[in-house]
């Protein structure tokens, strides 16, 4: 049983929290994603679970065994790293079997494994190469061809595609999806891309300044998110969030924005949540529009047309057909439907349900 | 364009004429002591003077070292300077790397490197007569080993000092991994550390042979026969009260050059690099 | 920037043999101390003896007791004019040794670097100098110096120029002594230019060059800036090391002519042996130590190098 489990684990360097009181349980088998902007502690969370981050307090446990003391030689964990960490001087053959070789698995045993592993990342061709003479791409499979090779009870990725280019890191995502099935292996992959935590995740966990704003699977995260910090990080375009005040059910917003059907809630102040492609674009003066505004930007994506208004200070962008057409400063209306709009508080940070 | 092509010619010519002259002021007097070991002295001394030697003799290098012991001179040289520098090496390379990786409480690593540093400011002058009186109290006068000791007290810190910055521009995230797939701290030092520092490890090597092998008053102070003198005290030695033995200083000063310049030659590639991850990071 | 590596605390029975939970767990320890005790070791007794010395009278006479004079050493200092004397032609010495030195050294450095870059073998004959033996190039030098027979005064002769007494002369005794170490470590300072100069980024150049920017410019606004923590490592080495002159003097001029040339450590080096003071040796030698301390703490805070 391969499952990792957090109880009430801090993370302290000197008197800054890295990590804050952190409750959490991965299942075995489970793709967890630490999603989450730069210093935000998820980098530092699974540090501690490979046993190069000491525990401040808390406990860490894999499976049935409390890990805190435990030399990360032990804790039978494997780790790819951000810029792949591999041994410049050893082969790509020696970097793969060097798991083997500090257990003392003898040479003969150790080169089978290590073609074997080889074999399944398509790096059989390069084995007596220098990682200096390889491609980001083969360096970033010699990287996971060593974390394999051991079949560890738990795997620790470390924004392993952020190297990459664009269209590599597409390709690698579904490999590494795919690799993750095959071997049924607990993983905990980090991350600041957002569409990596939504392709890969079995559950997300997002955070934020050392704590967890939200855990839940990909589409809950999307479709519900719970505090306005989550709304804002998930989603691209991200969420377009609009200060203003509701009073009984209506959101009075900059520039003259109203949205009513809100409940009966009342937030004196409020933010408004509504994704681009919930706030619809209309040119038509007979269908209904809860705001004009002239155009700020129109931006086709290949896909969809972005379409930006201003409504007093911010932007608000919606999603069009590709096939829009419009000038700047064109006047157009925009409806907001509110069942598909979100309430957040603007001092507790918090979602507000009507 | 006529005038940027003719500025940079005449530049490169004045580049070429500089660095001439530079090598020739730089090699001249290395000619000039080579040269003289092989004039007998009254033609060292003869007015206008031999540019090329008229009657080379090997006269002075038969003294120096049939007649005179600077064979074992060097020797000693040879050992003393090998043994400090390993042992330096090794307990400096320990210490570099703990300094460079692991955290001491408070002001401790600034302290101590700073310390480390700090042995290079003492004029060595009467540290000698401490020495002395601890060498003399424990009858250890006149042995190589008590150059050894003496050696390493400005050989260690260099190579510790060399050893922390190079470690520093080593990535910690090698031997993390290393960790993570199974070697303990001490493993990922022998087995990942270690073999990327080697570069760093010549340079401190060679100068640590390089500063042994040309010390002269540490040794002069703590030897007294052949049984452990060095070839710096061998070249000065013929410096007596009645006599300046020039044509056989001469010789002996020559002779301590050549291994070095050989030397130099041999590890040329490693010198440049270890200079400049000595010094330009700190 | 240090990492901090995890320390095993507690014994499991998953964590492992305990002979290496335990060197693990104190390899911080384990690692430095040897060189630490090594270090200490050497040093503590001179420490000690310096200490003690300066604080003491010790007589020539070695079964005559140590007496304990507080602090009358260091206030001979003060009115000592053979100290004075000694401490300026010091100053002058590294002054004028050191800029020269690195003047020099920057030059060569910037024209070897711009014209001649990949030729390993010109530069290590340009660093022979410095990986000579001092006793050797003093020598060497004393040779050339010498007023009757020496090569320097037959090219002054060849050139028409007044011969000179070099080393011998009142007035040009330091300056002799400047050149023989300005032709020792010049090439010191030329390496670690060359090292610095080797690193420089591209960029940053040619956004000057697209700006406008005459190559004069470039070297005052960009090289030397960039150059500033190698600049300032060579300077403090070779101040360092420019205190504490001894083997040049001691063979060339042995001080004169007329104290002239006496540098601290050759004073220090008469009162402890001529004079047969050590005490008073070893409280001029703490001064020294003292001002070299606060000196490089005060340039290395001006420079912000980190150690």
């Amino acid at each position: 049983m391969a499952s990792v489990r957090f109880n009430d684990v801090s993370k302290k360097f000197g008197n800054f929290a890295a990590v804050a009181n952190l409750t959490l349980e991965i299942m075995d088998k489970e793709f967890l994603v630490l999603l989450g902007p730069s210093g935000c502690g998820k980098t530092t969370t699974m540090r501690m679970v490979a046993g190069l981050e000491e525990v401040t307090a808390g406990d860490l446990y894999i499976g049935n065994d409390r890990i805190n003391d435990t030399l990360p030689k032990y804790r039978d964990v494997a780790m790819v790293f951000q810029s792949y960490a591999l041994y410049p001087h050893l082969t790509v053959e020696e970097n793969i079997g060097y798991p083997l070789r500090v257990r003392k698995v003898p040479l003969t045993e150790r080169k089978r494994q290590v073609l074997d592993v080889a074999l399944r990342v398509e790096l059989d061709g390069l084995l007596g190469r220098r990682p200096k003479e390889l491609s980001g791409g083969q360096r970033q499979r010699v990287a996971l061809a060593r974390a394999i090779i051991r079949t560890p009870r738990v795997f620790l990725m470390d924004e392993p595609l952020s190297n990459l280019d664009a269209k590599l890191r597409v390709q690698m995502r579904a490999e590494l999806k795919h690799l993750q099935h095959e071997l049924q292996v607990t993983t905990i992959y980090v991350t600041h891309d957002q569409i990596e935590a939504m392709t890969l995740a079995h559950r997300v966990a997002v955070m934020n300044k050392g704590i967890i704003e939200q855990l839940g699977k990909p589409k809950d995260i999307y479709n519900n998110p719970r505090t306005l910090f989550v709304a804002g990080f998930i989603g691209s375009p991200p969420m377009n969030l609009i200060d203003g005040e509701v009073q009984d059910g209506v959101f009075a917003g900059p520039g003259g924005l109203r949205v009513p059907g809100l409940g009966r809630a009342t937030v004196p102040r409020a933010v408004l949540g509504v994704r681009p492609e919930d706030a619809q674009v209309v040119i038509n003066s007979a269908e209904e529009a809860n705001f004009s505004a002239p155009i700020y930007s129109a931006e086709l994506t290949g896909e969809s047309t972005l379409v930006s208004v201003r409504a007093g200070d911010t932007l608000l962008t919606m999603r069009a057909d590709k096939n829009f057409a419009g000038d700047f400063d064109q006047i157009v209306g925009v409806r907001i439907r509110p069942e598909r709009a979100f309430l957040f508080d603007r001092e507790s940070r918090n979602r507000v349900d009507f | 364009m006529t005038r940027s092509r003719a500025s940079l010619i005449s530049q490169r010519i004045a580049a070429a004429v500089a660095i001439a002259v530079a090598l020739i002021l730089t090699l001249f007097p290395v000619y000039w002591i080579a040269g003289n070991s092989f004039k007998f002295d009254i033609d060292i001394f003869s007015v206008p003077p031999q540019w090329f030697p008229a009657n080379p003799t090997l006269k002075h290098y038969n003294a120096a070292f049939i007649e005179r012991p600077f064979l074992q001179y060097g020797l000693n040289s040879l050992i003393i300077a090998m043994a400090t520098t390993i042992v330096s090496l090794v307990l400096g390379t320990m210490a570099g790397y703990a300094l460079a990786r692991f955290k001491y409480p408070g002001q401790w690593r600034y302290q101590i490197s700073f310390w480390i540093l700090s042995t290079r400011m003492m004029p060595p002058i009467v540290t000698i007569i401490p020495l002395y009186l601890a060498f003399n109290y424990l009858d250890m006068l006149n042995t190589k080993w008590a150059v050894v000791i003496a050696y390493t007290a400005f050989n260690l810190p260099f190579a510790t000092w060399m050893m922390k910055s190079y470690f520093q521009d080593l990535p910690v995230e090698l031997e993390e991994a290393a960790m993570v797939d199974g070697d303990t701290r001490w493993g990922a030092f022998l087995r990942v550390a270690l073999p990327l520092a080697r570069p760093g490890l010549a340079a401190t090597a060679i100068f640590c042979l390089i500063i042994s092998w040309n010390e002269f008053l540490l040794a002069l102070i703590l030897t007294l026969t052949e049984r452990s003198q060095t070839l710096p005290i061998g070249i000065a030695g013929r410096v007596t009260q009645y006599n300046t033995y020039w044509g056989e200083i001469s010789a002996a000063g020559f002779t301590a050059c050549i291994p070095i310049m050989i030397f130099a030659f041999v590890v040329q590639k490693h010198l440049v690099r270890g200079l400049s991850f000595g010094a330009v990071k700190g | 920037m240090t990492a901090e590596l995890p320390i095993a605390r507690t014994a499991q029975a998953v964590s492992g043999p305990a002979l290496e939970r335990w060197s693990e767990r104190h390899l911080r320890v384990l690692m430095l101390m040897p060189a630490m005790l090594v270090l200490l070791a050497l040093t503590i007794f001179p420490s000690i003896y310096m200490f003690a010395a300066a604080t003491t009278r010790i007589s020539p006479n070695p079964d005559v007791p140590w007496e304990f004079a507080g602090a009358d050493n260091f206030l001979r200092l003060l009115t000592d004019d053979q100290f004075h004397i000694a401490l300026w032609n010091t100053l002058v010495f590294t002054f004028f040794a050191v800029s020269i030195e690195f003047l020099l050294g920057l030059g060569l450095a910037l024209l070897l670097d711009r014209y001649i870059r990949r030729l390993n073998f010109l530069k290590t004959i340009l660093m022979l100098p410095m990986m000579m033996p001092p006793i050797a190039v003093a020598i060497t030098w004393k040779l050339i110096y010498e007023p009757q027979f020496g090569v320097l005064n037959e090219i002054m002769f060849q050139l028409g120029l007044p011969l000179q007494a070099w080393a011998g002369d009142v007035d040009l005794a330091m300056f002799s002594i400047i050149v023989a170490d300005v032709w020792q470590w010049t090439p010191f300072v030329f390496l670690l230019m060359l090292a610095g100069l080797s690193s420089l980024p591209e960029e940053p150049y040619e956004a000057a060059a697209i700006d406008g920017a005459s190559a004069w410019r470039q070297f005052w606004d960009l090289t030397l800036p960039f150059l500033k923590p190698v600049i300032a490592i060579a300077l403090l080495l070779r101040m360092m090391d420019a205190l504490r002159l001894f083997d040049l003097v001691f063979i060339l001029t042995g001080g004169g002519p007329a104290d002239r040339t006496k540098t601290l450590s050759l004073y220090i080096y008469q009162v402890a042996y001529r004079f047969a003071d050590p005490s008073y040796a070893a409280a001029i030698s703490l001064f020294v130590l003292f001002a070299t301390v606060a000196f490089s703490t005060w340039f290395i805070k001006r420079m912000r190098l980190a150690t």
